[in-house]
């Protein structure tokens, strides 16, 4: 067996042979299997020297946890390439009965390389001689699972800490941790198996003293399993340890007698112990989900109570949660408030705020008291108010430059956008009432004269109250819908009635509103009824309505539709249909579809057919030198305003085939065709006539992620559009990097090749750009977007046109 | 009456051969072997574009993913991130969205982007199904409880995109809401 240790180590040298499996450039430079049927023997090659520090299990298992340590001597890699995440599969990986190896240089446990088996197989690991090598020897002879690990071959190979297992090698069961000392009460009645007995151990922990109920010893890891097994029932976080043959001293009295033995075995108790925290974590959620609130508590109160580890944020968190479903309502403000005492920074400390305060507004509401007390915090918290407040700012500067040959330079825009949400909530046990107001402002830099359509926009102004009871819900003011007939934003009433829980009734009134920028359109308004349905058979859903439009007393649209959705687990359908009644037309039509097939291929097709712009009796304004409406009922009658109306509504068909494929995981293509079609429109009442406009395109698309480094994409793209004007050909090249957690950089560049049709002419335009991406907190964002194009347009017998222009974007985002 | 005849038949052919839909799908994947859960039903946002067309919208499916590697359970948002308009340059369409911020009822959730290709999920392809071939798919990392959040809200809304805009929900998302609710309550 040695001899084929050193064989086999020599052969990992070697990574140049048929089956090796090179990997993307990543931490893990290749993978080699090789099997004689009995015994398969995996070698992993990392791109920088790595020092085994230990594996878990030790012996079998169907999963193989790895703990590294990588050196900064790294083979033309930077060694922060050994804090990235890798998948990766070798060829022959079904010969070792390998699933899956996994890396993950960034584990709060330090870098693991984690294997996962089809079964149950017998393993050891070593590292190789030549520093940047792991061996795995398994044996996939069942009965060998349970068999002593094969020793290993002296000098072939380095272990950092783990040493052969000792022949005398015992085991126990730590049943809890703390770092209180246990008292007599703590102790467990357990069914203990013949000699086994419950004693304290005391072992110091990054300069933490921790005391530890155990029970043991066991001869076998097998008799520690049986037992560990019955214990979990009274302490689900326990786990088995190899023990020291060191004199453990008996319950009560604690001995720090485990204190030596675990430096030695720190390591691989530590990666345990991560292990065993995560499964608890994991039947923990599993007991909230299943409503198994006490069991919960029970799980995250151990998982506390065991020496520091990654999860205990959470724990403390759901622990609170738990508590607070479970009705102790006392209990969980405590420990939400542990939560915001040891975690004020936390990722959730906003959210556990949020539930103290509304805790403490129930306590207030119950007892009809306002909570005082003499801890500064805690009355703060007190005085929190049901109330949820929210504010949204961005401001983004814009500047748009353009020069033509040796001409002066045109800024076509400076302006600076300035956008505010801000949004109130109260949520209550009967109802729920929001309120919203989003605006914005554009700052033209340029001085010029304001446009018609003003530099302030109002997006959103409504009020909102829902009330659980009655299922009614009521909304009033500057909103937006986009179904019931109601095209997009309006101002005026939405009210809504949920008769069962798959029916629901909707009443609208108001008037629409087509810019944000201008006030309310007065001379047009509306009333409709629609009802939706569903789920019907969990995947679809059905909605109809009705919808009365009038323009200055006549109709301008009547309306009935439908909206269909439809969601299987590999099929997708969404449909929406809209008939005019007044006009006897079909105003739009859209049904979008995909279909997974097998072998990672999506096909996907949508239908838009139209009239555009949307069929109404105000398009017959369109080219007229009117001011509103009215002129119009003076100037032509309703059947003459109907048919104006259509001929200014041109048929717009669109008919798109997609089809999408991951080639692997890390690479994506897409394909795409498209053909558009507006039809000729009649001329008429002094407008003229506006002829058919065809346009296609096609484009190839594939995404390419983990190329330089783990978390990056690079987008390649390539289209061919085609109109009655021009040919354009386009090459999109993207690519997007994180630096750090904080740092995104995007360089891009496009490139363009037009055939113009209409004067024989071409052009090359060269677009480079680059995108940058801040985020120093939570909530706040900054971006920069800067690009410049170079264009030359060649026309037989003229001096090439050439044309620069650049472009800038800068702003932030911030919540509060 | 031509163009309605022949929706009304692709609908009735695509449900006919459908297969039963389900509010939380559970799948193996074959090639990682992680098991994947989602929901049967993604939430439909959106945003009107109309600096290309009067009725472009740009739309945005968020769906929640439950990744359970031998036990070690991860949760993420996938987006699924495209346009009505389909010459929609892929640059443009992925701007954006690398840090976006979702608001369930008002509270804001900031996301950060784990990937753009399954393979950051440990999966080997996306477990939702694009809605078009030219739509992106993001993976955003999250917590089971701010997915909670997003089941239990009654307003979602999501800012995102360059300069960023924001994305509202498509009425009736009732079934998306249960599904949801179904994916946390773990059915």
């Amino acid at each position: 067996m040695a001899r084929r240790w050193r064989t086999f180590a020599a052969a990992a040298l070697l990574p140049v042979l048929p089956g090796w499996a090179l990997a993307a450039p990543g931490f893990i430079a290749g993978s080699f299997v090789d099997s004689d049927g009995r015994t398969a023997r995996l070698s992993v090659q990392f791109r920088c020297g790595v020092e085994l520090v230990s594996h878990e299990p030790d012996g079998h298992g169907d999963s193989l946890r790895i703990r590294l340590e990588a050196t900064s001597i790294c083979n033309g890699v930077s060694p922060g390439i050994a804090s990235n995440r890798e998948q990766f599969r070798p060829i022959g990986a079904d010969d070792a009965k390998l699933v899956s190896m996994e890396y993950d240089g960034d584990s709060p446990t330090g870098q693991i390389l984690r294997l996962d088996f089809s079964q149950d197989v017998r393993f050891d690991a070593v590292r190789a001689q030549n520093d940047n090598t792991i061996l795995i020897q398994v044996s996939l002879d069942p009965a060998a699972a349970a068999a002593p690990a094969a020793p290993t071959a002296p000098g072939s190979a380095a272990r950092l800490v783990r040493t052969p297992e000792a022949a005398a090698t015992r085991y126990v069961i730590n049943l809890e941790s703390s770092q209180q000392p246990f008292a007599t009460a703590d102790m467990p009645k357990l069914d203990l198996p013949g000699k086994t007995r419950v004693f304290i151990t005391d072992a110091t922990i990054d300069g933490k003293l921790w005391h530890r109920l155990r029970v043991g010893y066991f001869d076998t890891a097998d008799d520690a399993a049986r037992a560990l097994r019955q214990a979990r029932s009274q302490y689900p976080s326990a786990w088995i340890d190899r023990a020291d043959a060191s004199p453990q001293e008996e319950l009560p009295a604690p001995m720090p007698v485990e204190t030596a033995a675990e430096g030695a075995a720190g390591a691989a108790a530590a990666a345990t112990a991560d292990k065993e925290v995560s499964e608890l974590m994991a039947d923990a959620r599993r007991s909230m989900i299943g409503g198994d609130l006490s069991h919960a508590v029970q799980i995250y109160t151990k998982v506390l109570q065991l020496p520091p580890n990654d999860y205990q944020q959470e724990a403390q968190e759901y622990l609170g949660v738990a508590r607070e479903r479970n009705g102790q309502l006392a209990h969980a403000k405590a420990e939400y408030e542990r939560y915001l005492s040891r975690y004020p920074d936390g990722e959730g400390a906003q959210r556990v705020q949020q539930r103290l305060a509304a805790l403490l507004a129930v306590g207030r509401s119950e007892t009809g008291v306002a909570t005082t007390t003499g801890n500064a915090a805690q009355g703060q918290r007190a005085a929190a108010s049901p109330w949820n407040v929210r504010t949204f700012v961005s401001q983004f500067y814009r500047r748009d430059v353009n020069q033509l040959g040796d001409q002066d330079q045109v800024v076509s825009q400076s302006s600076v956008y300035s956008d505010v949400s801000l949004d109130v909530r109260r949520r209550g046990e009967r109802f729920d009432f929001s309120a919203r107001l989003t605006g914005g402002h554009n700052y033209d830099m340029l001085d010029r004269p304001t446009s018609d359509s003003g530099n302030v926009r109002l997006s959103y102004a409504y009020v909102d109250l829902a009330d659980a009871r009655t299922r009614l819900r009521g909304r009033l003011g500057r909103q937006t819908r986009n179904s019931g007939g109601v095209l997009g934003r309006f101002d005026g009433l939405d009210l809504s009635y949920g008769v069962t829980d798959k029916v629901r009734i909707d009443a609208v009134a108001g008037k629409p509103v087509f810019s944000t920028a201008v006030g309310v359109d007065n001379q047009r308004s509306f009333v409709g009824l629609s009802s939706t349905f569903g789920p019907i058979g969990d995947n679809l859903d059905l909605g109809v309505y009705v919808l009365q439009q009038t323009i200055d007393g006549l109709t301008d649209r009547q309306s009935i539709g439908g909206e269909l959705r439809y969601f299987g687990e590999t099929k997708s359908l969404w449909g929406m249909i809209d008939y005019d009644t007044a006009f006897s037309e079909i105003t739009s039509a859209f049904l979008q579809g995909s279909w997974r097939l097998p072998s990672k291929l999506t096909i996907s097709g949508v239908l838009d057919r139209r009239r555009s712009p949307y069929l109404s009796l105000g398009n017959s304004m369109i080219g007229q030198f009117v001011e509103d409406f009215s002129q119009m009922k003076v100037l032509f009658d309703e059947d003459t305003l109907r048919q104006l109306a259509l001929d200014r509504s041109a048929l717009t068909t669109t008919t798109t085939l997609g089809l999408s494929k991951a080639l692997t995981p890390k690479l994506q293509l897409g394909l795409n065709a498209t053909r558009s079609s507006a039809d000729a429109t009649e001329a008429s009442a002094g407008v003229p006539a506006n002829p058919q406009f065809d346009y296609s395109y096609y484009s190839l698309d594939l995404v390419a992620s983990s190329i330089f480094s783990e978390r990056d994409v690079s987008i390649i793209s390539m289209r061919y559009s085609q109109s009655g004007t021009s040919d354009i050909y386009t090459l999109n090249l993207d690519s997007r990097f994180s630096v750090g957690r904080a740092w995104r950089i995007s360089p891009r560049l496009r490139i363009d090749y037009r055939e113009i049709t209409t004067d024989t002419s071409t052009q090359w335009s060269y677009t480079p750009g680059l995108r940058l991406e801040y985020r120093p907190g939570r909530t706040l964002r900054f971006e920069l977007q800067a690009g410049k194009e170079f264009s030359t347009r060649q026309l037989t017998g003229v001096p090439d046109l050439n044309r620069e222009s650049y472009y800038v974007s800068a702003g932030y985002q911030w919540f509060f | 009456m031509r163009v309605a005849s022949t929706l009304l038949a692709a609908v009735l052919l695509i449900c006919a051969c459908g297969s039963s839909g389900k509010l939380v799908i559970d799948s193996l994947d074959p090639e990682t072997a992680v098991t994947l859960t989602r929901s049967g039903v993604p939430l439909i946002l959106y945003r009107d574009n109309s600096g290309y067309a009067a009725h472009a919208r740009d739309f945005v499916y968020v769906g929640p993913l439950r990744v359970n590697r031998m036990g070690d359970y991860r949760y993420y948002l996938w987006l699924g991130i495209w346009s009505a308009i389909g010459d929609m340059d892929p640059t443009a369409q992925r701007d954006g969205f690398e840090s976006v911020v979702l608001f369930a009822d008002g509270e804001p959730l900031r996301l950060d982007i784990e990937g753009w290709t399954p393979s950051v999920i440990g999966a080997s392809e996306s477990p939702y199904p694009k809605p078009v071939a030219t739509a992106a798919d993001a993976y955003y990392r999250v917590t089971l409880d701010q997915i909670r959040l997003i089941s239990e809200a009654r307003d979602i809304r999501l800012s995102a995109g360059s300069p960023p805009g924001s994305y509202e929900p498509w009425d009736n998302q009732s079934h998306a809401m249960s599904a949801l609710q179904a994916f946390v309550s773990g059915d």
